[in-house]
């Protein structure tokens, strides 16, 4: 796990690195507008059919169709039935989001034609995935990415909260702890409205969090004998699968509607993708080939 | 709820599309990467790819240059920008001229703007007047020399950069009218049309030289005839101009043509007055023809003044030559005219030859003729202060030029001749002297006598060593020694030589004992020896011997003692 892990770093340093050196080589001309950037000298590397710029868009344009990988694996197809479904996914992720910054550099931010379909297509699918990493996260896992059972997840829960209760907490407090949880479990919503309100939780739990830790040590249940930021992670865990297990059925409707968006955006870039690399090829562009 | 936003979701990048294929994008641009520049408007389309873009390779400058005809016409020329740019590449055109980058998009990119643009690039260098001037004071339709709108219709002349020609006349008026080529540049330099700094008149047919140099172009090349624009001043005549004879432009207002037209043969060009060397110039046809060392005198030698015309003296060699003889033959028949001994060969050597000095009042004889002119006449100053060689003798006598080698001897009596007396002018040694004019002819043996043995060479080795002359003693004694030891001359009276003695010989005695002695022989004394009454006696202090001649007794006994004795 730590290999993989130190691999996704070393990846996305140096992605980023690359990405970072074009960008700042090329700020002045991507920064110039579009009719006066023939007239600039980066303009022979740097365009779109350029010996960088064309690069960068086959650079880009593979890891997009690699991370096509991860689908065929979680689909056990072609033969793909090895790792962890969950380092296919960093791996994807890491694809999803690499390939569009290179593919991004390549358009030089000049956006026309039907390609353009194919770009915006392609932001659509990165954005999505972001949003659907999110919601990725919210349905708890085992190590190697499986979906945990309801039962599996209150079984958790309630390990947790014996932990707590070793701490001499009393219910008042475990129902504070609870409370930071956010979504109370009599509140109905709608399936998209869950979403803000997810984020939301996500974005005021660190200050609750706050708020309980300072009114357990006014309590003396957490003073400095105690290890505190055991306790702390303790609730932290504790009160964010609580949020989970309220809110499963909705992520996994969330989910389920995540990827109705994801996958069609993800074809029409493709086809477009292949159509513009079609007419590219036909039209001469075959890089340093 | 489910299957309809799970529909809903996924409709909506199909819409999208639809949308971006339906208009929300112009049509044109589907495949396109951008709209094209303005000026290919007309190309925007998926259909019209092909026209500029060749399947599988690109951009393609053939296809660019089957619209612009023009640019291709000047490639198979060889000649303008896009020549020189694409000689060597392909698919240049997109290089410069890329597209779909916009419709304000400029096909054609001045980097430093137009009026920066470096012009050497086009193959016409700006220089001059030429690099200050703004683009479109030079690409204006007007000047536009290339059939443009026949290679390409559309094309906007006053727009366009192409089409000028690079020939001065391309744009410049010929303000010559055709006279000259159209090569302006070997005369006029970019800088400014006059003056035309690259002009040589030395590459023209006529050549300036000398005083042409300074005369003003117009003075020999006249305008032209015809009505001039505005202040342009008239067109000048260049061409067409008669210039093979001096007389083309200038009047012989001198010569009348007494000496023909072929004035370059003795006048130059550095000036009129400034004329050339006689081999050009034939002065037979002047009152005074050169000959002789006349032909070598520089002209300026006589010529003395500004012009050659002006009349000079030249009926006597005086009229030029100084007298070097101050004269001298003035007071001849001749009246000294230099021809009577000179000619123009030279004045020296003189004509006059010994024929004619033999004509002279000192005709030469003997080895005169043979002495060198200058030994006699000497260089002297006899007149005025300049030294002459003079040729009038104050004198003609032999010391005038001999040195009297008798020191004096025989000195000259007038109205008589002197050296010649025994000297002729054959040779010195030479010698006629009639001794017997002397006061001591010179008779029998004296006659044979050397000269020298009487004329003995005296104060030798001395300056004045001579031969003496005079005085000279001309008794016998002056030459003789006297060996009776003065025994005659204390007689009474004293008896010289000759009583004795004849010149014949010194034995040949004339001495009559009878008549000259005093002691008469007669008898049986007419056979005594002479020796046995005149004995020889002892010698004197100079150690020889002498007959006593005189006194002697003359008693009997004197002589025959014993026998008589008379006593």
């Amino acid at each position: 796990m730590k290999i993989h892990r130190t691999l996704l770093a070393v990846l996305y340093i140096a992605g980023f690195l690359l990405a970072a050196l074009v960008a700042a080589d090329g700020l002045d001309y991507y920064i110039t507008p579009l009719a006066q950037r023939p007239h600039q000298a980066e303009h022979a590397e740097l365009k779109p059919g350029g010996t960088i710029g064309h690069g960068l868009g086959i650079l880009g344009s593979s890891m997009i169709m690699l991370l096509f990988l991860y689908s065929l694996r979680r689909r056990n197809l072609v033969g793909l039935r090895f790792g962890d479904i969950a380092k296919w996914l960093d791996l994807h992720i890491l694809l999803g989001i690499l390939g569009p910054v290179f593919i991004t550099l390549h358009t030089c931010f000049k956006f026309g034609g039907i390609v353009a379909v194919s770009f915006w297509s392609m932001v659509a699918v990165a954005a999505s995935g972001v949003a659907g990493r999110y919601l990725y996260v919210q349905i708890p896992r085992t190590i190697s990415g499986d979906e945990l059972t309801l039962k599996e997840m209150e079984e958790r829960s309630r390990e947790l909260g014996l932990l707590l209760e070793e701490y001499g907490m009393d219910e008042k407090v475990l129902a504070e702890v609870r409370a930071v949880s956010g979504t109370r479990p009599d509140r109905q919503r709608g399936t998209l409205m869950a979403i803000p309100a997810i984020i939301f939780n996500d974005l005021t739990r660190p200050f609750k969090l706050y708020g309980l830790k300072k009114r357990l040590r006014r309590s003396g249940i957490a003073d400095s004998t105690h290890d505190t930021g055991d306790l702390m992670e303790i609730i932290r865990k504790h009160s964010l699968l609580v949020r989970k297990i309220r809110m499963l059925s909705t992520i996994q409707r969330l989910f389920h509607l995540w990827h109705v968006v994801h996958k069609p955006f993800a074809t029409v870039m493709v086809l477009i993708m292949l159509v513009h690399v079609t007419v590219a090829i036909l039209f001469g562009y075959r890089w340093v080939f | 709820m489910r299957i309809k936003l799970s529909t809903g979701l996924a409709l909506l990048p199909l819409l999208t599309i639809l949308m971006t294929v339906a208009g929300a994008v112009p049509a044109p641009a589907q495949i396109s990467p951008g709209e094209l520049a303005e000026m290919h408007a007309d190309l925007e389309g998926v259909a019209n790819c092909v026209k500029c873009h060749k399947l599988g390779e690109g951009p393609n400058d053939r296809l660019c240059l089957d619209c612009h005809k023009e640019i291709d016409q000047d490639l198979k020329d060889g000649r303008g920008y896009h020549n020189r740019l694409m000689q060597d590449q392909e698919n240049a055109c997109p290089k410069c001229h890329s597209d779909h980058n916009g419709r304000d998009f400029e096909l054609v990119h001045w980097p430093e703007g137009q009026e920066r643009f470096d012009h050497t690039l086009t193959g016409y260098k700006q220089e001059g007047a030429h690099a200050g001037l703004k683009c479109r004071q030079c690409h204006q339709q007007k000047y536009i020399v290339s059939d443009l709108q026949v290679l390409r219709q559309n094309i906007d002349l006053d727009r366009t950069f192409l089409g000028l020609g690079t020939s001065c006349l391309d744009c410049h008026k010929d303000r010559h009218q055709g006279q000259l080529k159209d090569d302006c540049t070997r005369c006029h330099d970019q800088q400014q049309w006059k003056p035309a700094r690259l002009f040589d008149h030395e590459r023209a047919k006529y050549n300036l030289t000398g005083l042409h140099r300074d005369v003003a172009c117009e003075k020999c090349h006249p305008p032209l005839p015809g009505e001039t624009q505005g202040d342009e001043p008239p067109a000048v005549r260049y061409t067409g101009l008669a210039f093979a004879a001096c007389a083309d432009c200038h009047k012989d207002e001198v010569h009348k043509g007494r000496l023909g037209n072929r004035c370059e043969e003795c006048h130059q060009t550095a000036g009129w007055l400034r004329v050339r060397e006689r081999e050009r110039f034939d002065h037979s046809k002047t009152v005074y023809p050169l000959e002789a060392k006349h032909v070598g005198v520089e002209c300026r030698k006589c010529h003395t003044g500004q012009k050659y015309t002006t009349p000079l003296p030249h009926g006597a060699c005086a009229d030029c030559h100084k007298d070097t003889h101050q004269g001298q033959f003035a007071k001849r028949a001749d009246g000294g005219r230099c021809e009577s001994c000179h000619d123009l060969n030279g004045f020296v050597p003189a004509r006059f030859d010994l024929a004619e000095h033999q004509q002279s009042p000192y005709p030469l004889t003997g080895s005169h003729t043979a002495v060198p002119c200058i030994d006699c006449h000497k260089v002297e100053t006899l007149r005025g202060d300049e030294p002459i060689r003079q040729f009038r003798m104050a004198d003609s006598a032999c010391h005038d030029c001999h040195k009297d080698e008798h020191r004096g001897q025989f000195p000259a009596r007038p109205g008589e001749p002197w050296c010649d007396s025994c000297h002729n002018t054959t040779a010195w040694k030479e010698v006629k002297i009639d001794h017997s004019l002397t006061r001591y002819p010179l008779e029998a043996s004296h006659a044979r006598v050397a000269c020298g043995k009487c004329h003995p060479r005296t104060e030798q080795g001395t300056e004045n060593e001579h031969t003496l002359y005079k005085p000279l003693e001309m008794t016998c004694a002056g030459c003789h020694t006297d060996i009776h030891r003065g025994q005659f001359a204390a007689a009474v009276p004293p008896k010289d030589c000759p009583t004795c003695h004849a010149p014949e010989t010194w034995k040949q005695v004339r001495f009559d004992h009878d008549r000259d002695a005093l002691f008469s022989l007669r008898g049986a004394h007419e056979r005594v020896p002479c020796a046995s009454c005149h004995t020889r006696e002892p010698a004197g202090d100079d150690g020889e011997e002498f007959v006593r001649y005189r006194p002697l007794k003359s008693g009997c006994a004197d002589c025959h003692r014993g026998v008589i004795d008379d006593r």
